[in-house]
């Protein structure tokens, strides 16, 4: 076991960090005060991996796999492991993102016994050719609801037309197609390559004792140590959208539109800066503040809000999307491109960035109210080499420059529109 | 954590929950009268128009800007429905007070005031041009329904099934009301709801009660009130107002059959106390191990999501299933025969133990949450009750098997209502 340290923060939390002999690390962020206790125990292995290769060995997988594998492991030998946390009291989820999957609890009571029973159900695989046909039918049902929603088809629609070939743009949940591909081997080949304890990240938040934290971790035992596994993505693709426009018709209101771009790879060491300097350089130009928004928004041409993110899940594959429901969409990109070319020639001034950096630590601040918040953005910087905590020491750092950089990153022609238009 | 509730005025009400344990505060202002078809549309429109300008910030981008400078401040507009009342206003949430440099947290709650209390205006009236633009925008909203089939089957099933009842009117408006608002019919509404509604007032932060107090007290001085506030309570039907089952059909383009069976919770809830009704939701359909769960999703296969939920000021439960379109009569059967089956007594001491566990530790989690205890808080106030969440945690674990067996006993199938695709026969 690596020595407990103490990792510094400037906006007082209490956390600590250890690495167990099996290679698991645990993150505790030691909340006085609080009632509740969530633990986290996420795998670095998310819906995006479709290739992977250990000792140079390649495997390749359906889409919709972690997700299966997601699903089935709520249930063990001993049958559903939803009756033992609910007997201690505690409420259990999972989710699967494009690159981690990761299982949850939440609890007043009994913390120590849950956290065994969630190092127990995800490292004790249990799967029936009859529990995975069974399963299949309720994700077929979940791919179904997520049809359901416009915002997930446009959603689709976009990553699609965006990427050419980069594992990025599969989903999470697969196809009813893909996953009619996975049974019980497959699943336990999977769990015994992903599932070991160098592979995965234990975050509790709470007011707890790390030292019975590692006793419970150590005495529940994790899957023996293995050779992490290596995703494979197809990396090399053209900075510019596989396809420039996509477009589809349902039954909705009125145009919902999701424009974006991909940006170039990112290494860990500049992700942090990346991420802040987005939120900056967007919020300012395009944001609530910004003259673009109060123009547009009084020329009716979106309603509500106006979505700006990054998303760099996958550093190999790191895109921004802009969205919103309009009802000239036509008009509102050829503003947004006009003021994209005015910002990348004048700039973003200093009163606008000092503006937004205050907001930006309120926002930051706020997500450590919420265990389940604090617990993802902990564990997806961890598994990109980062430490979640210590980006909060750029606010002392970000200057008005770099928003800049960021901003000439973006080309017009580089853009990728996907539109989900009312039907006539 | 210190909670205080006070009364600050004629029909005020203030909710405190002094804690130096969170990151965030947040404070709301929730002004509440009859839910009326007269007077819903203007009063779910008038917040959206008081966040496009005060007094002191003209426009949008003034408002947001300043917001930003008080280090991400958000204020959102309400529009909720507790039984037959409409409580609409501000909720904002902000840095705490300790991480705010001095001074900040009174300029924020004097900017809630000011956006709530002084509007832009000409002439004493709002501004026809920011009427007229959120008018647009709230209706765009409410079109906008059709797009998320599940909302929309639940707007539809809510008024199948209180066709006649106040219940029944949408809170946030429908679009025929909001298109004849005016700038000058919303600022009549707008005076009359200052001065004749309740007022909630929540707190949730490490401020002492004694600090908001005084920070609220010029604020308040602004704000016109009637002598008497009265809103009639809920009206309660305890059986359903037919003789028959009430089935509403619907197509839709929809990938996914949606259904919602609606019950009244019948003669057991005129001495219903809340923590049973919360470990019988808890117990059979919105928890993991709950019957629906485990018995209709993950013994049956037949869908993905499946929840009940209940009204507590309406006395009401409610059932929704998303299952495959030709699964309709399999999963209404399969949901009904869980009912009888546990009026019936078939359930486990177990199965009930495990679900007032899991209430109780949902109930202690309110304590974590600004969001939760305002939510909690706020539902009690309007239930005549002054529990707090551990109090109601320790009341969910003395819930007995005959408390589960009378509520299911005491279900009354209203409505049944199924959202399927247009090719579907």
């Amino acid at each position: 076991m690596t020595e407990l340290k103490n990792i510094k923060n400037t906006v007082n939390e209490n956390v600590s960090s250890v690495k167990l002999d099996n290679g698991l690390t645990i993150i505790l962020v030691k909340k006085d005060g609080f009632s509740s206790y969530f633990a986290e125990l996420a795998v670095n292995y998310g819906g995006s991996v479709l290739n992977y290769k250990i000792d140079d060995k390649n495997f390749s997988i359906p889409e919709g796999t972690a997700h299966f594998l997601e699903h089935q492991l709520f249930t063990n030998e001993d049958g559903p492991c939803e009756e033992a946390f609910s007997e201690m009291g505690a409420s259990p989820n999972a989710f699967t993102s494009p690159s981690m999957t990761a299982y949850h609890f939440e609890c007043s009571r009994n913390f120590y016994e849950n956290l065994a029973t969630l190092i127990n159900f995800v490292s004790k695989p249990y799967f029936t050719a009859e529990s995975v046909e069974k399963e299949r039918g309720i994700i077929a049902q979940e791919i179904s609801m997520s049809q359901n929603r416009p915002s997930y088809r446009l959603y689709r629609n976009f990553l699609n037309s965006l990427f050419e070939r980069h594992e990025i743009s599969s989903a999470v949940l697969g196809t009813v197609e893909s996953i009619s591909e996975v049974d019980a081997e497959l699943l336990y080949r999977v769990h015994s390559h992903f599932y070991i304890p160098s592979n995965m990240l234990l975050t509790v938040c709470g007011d707890v004792e790390i030292e019975k934290v590692i006793e419970t971790v150590e005495t529940a035992k994790l899957s023996a140590k293995g050779h992490i596994p290596e995703p494979v993505y197809s990396v090399e693709e053209s900075i510019r959208p596989f396809r420039r426009e996509t477009y589809e018709t349902a039954d909705i209101a009125a145009t919902q539109l999701l424009f974006g771009c991909k940006l170039k790879d990112l290494s860990p060491d500049e992700t942090h800066l990346f991420e802040y300097a987005s939120f900056l350089g967007l919020n300012a130009v395009f944001g609530p503040t910004s003259d673009f928004f109060y123009e547009n928004y009084n020329a009716g041409l979106f309603r509500s809000s106006f979505a700006l993110s990054l998303d760099t899940g996958i550093l190999s594959a790191p895109y921004l999307t802009f969205s919103c429901e309009s009802q000239k969409p036509e008009e509102l990109l050829a503003n947004f491109t006009k003021e994209l070319e005015r910002v990348k020639l004048k700039g973003v001034k200093e009163e606008d960035f000092r503006r937004c950096l205050n907001a930006l630590f309120g926002r930051e601040l706020h997500s450590l109210d919420s265990f389940y918040d604090l617990s993802y953005a902990l564990s997806s910087d961890f598994f990109k080499g980062l430490s979640y905590l210590e980006s909060f020491e750029l606010f002392n750092k970000i200057n008005v420059s770099d928003i800049n950089n960021f901003l000439r990153l973006i080309e017009p022609e580089h853009l990728c529109v996907a539109q989900l238009n009312p039907k006539e | 954590m210190e909670i205080r509730k006070l009364e600050l005025g004629p029909g005020i009400r203030l909710t405190a929950v002094s804690s130096d344990k969170f990151k965030s505060s947040r404070f709301s202002v929730s002004m509440l009268s009859s839910l009326d078809s007269e007077t819903v549309n203007a009063h779910a429109l008038i917040p959206r128009v008081l966040l496009r300008g005060s007094k002191f910030r003209r426009n949008l981008t003034e408002i947001s800007r300043y917001s930003d400078e008080l280090f991400g401040l958000n204020v959102s507009s309400l529009s909720r429905k507790y039984g037959e009342k409409h409580g609409v206003g501000l909720a904002a949430s902000f840095t705490d007070a300790i991480y705010l440099p001095e001074g900040y947290v009174a300029k924020i709650i004097d900017f809630i005031f000011e956006l709530l209390l002084q509007p832009a205006t000409k002439g004493g009236l709002f501004l026809p041009e920011y009427v007229e633009s959120e008018k647009s925008k709230h209706i765009e909203a409410l079109k906008s329904i059709k797009n998320n089939k599940e909302l929309l089957a639940y707007f539809n099933f809510l008024s199948s099934m209180f066709e006649g009842e106040t219940y029944a009117i949408n809170h946030h408006g429908d679009i025929e009301g909001c298109e004849k608002l005016n700038y000058i019919s919303l600022s009549k509404a707008y005076k009359k709801l200052l001065t004749f509604s309740k007022v909630e007032l929540f707190y949730c932060g490490s401020l002492s009660s004694d600090e908001l107090m005084f920070r609220l007290m010029m604020p308040l001085a602004g704000l016109p009130r009637a002598k008497r506030i009265d809103i009639p309570e809920t009206n309660i039907l305890y059986a359903p107002p037919r003789e028959d089952i009430n089935f509403c059909f619907e197509k839709a383009d929809t990938t996914q059959g949606i259904v919602y069976l609606g019950f009244r919770i019948g003669e057991y809830f005129k001495t219903a106390d809340l923590a049973s009704l919360r470990v019988f939701n808890t117990f059979f359909g919105s928890s993991i191990s709950s019957r629906l769960f485990k018995n209709i999703r993950e013994k049956l296969s037949l869908c993905y999501e499946i929840y009940s939920s209940y009204d507590r000021f309406k006395g009401s439960f409610f059932i929704f299933a998303g299952i495959d379109f030709d699964k309709f009569e399999l999963a209404k059967n399969a949901i009904l025969t869980e009912i009888q089956a546990v009026a019936d007594g078939e359930f486990s001491d177990e199965e009930l133990s495990m679900a007032k566990k899991v209430a109780y530790s949902d109930l202690l989690s309110v304590l974590d949450s600004p969001g939760k205890l305002e939510s909690f808080f706020l539902a009690m106030n309007l239930s005549g009750k002054d529990a707090q969440p551990h109090e109601f945690a320790a009341a969910c674990m003395e819930v007995g098997r005959e408390d589960i067996i009378n509520i299911a006993s005491s279900l009354r199938l209203d409505t049944v209502y199924f959202m399927t695709s247009e090719e579907n026969k």
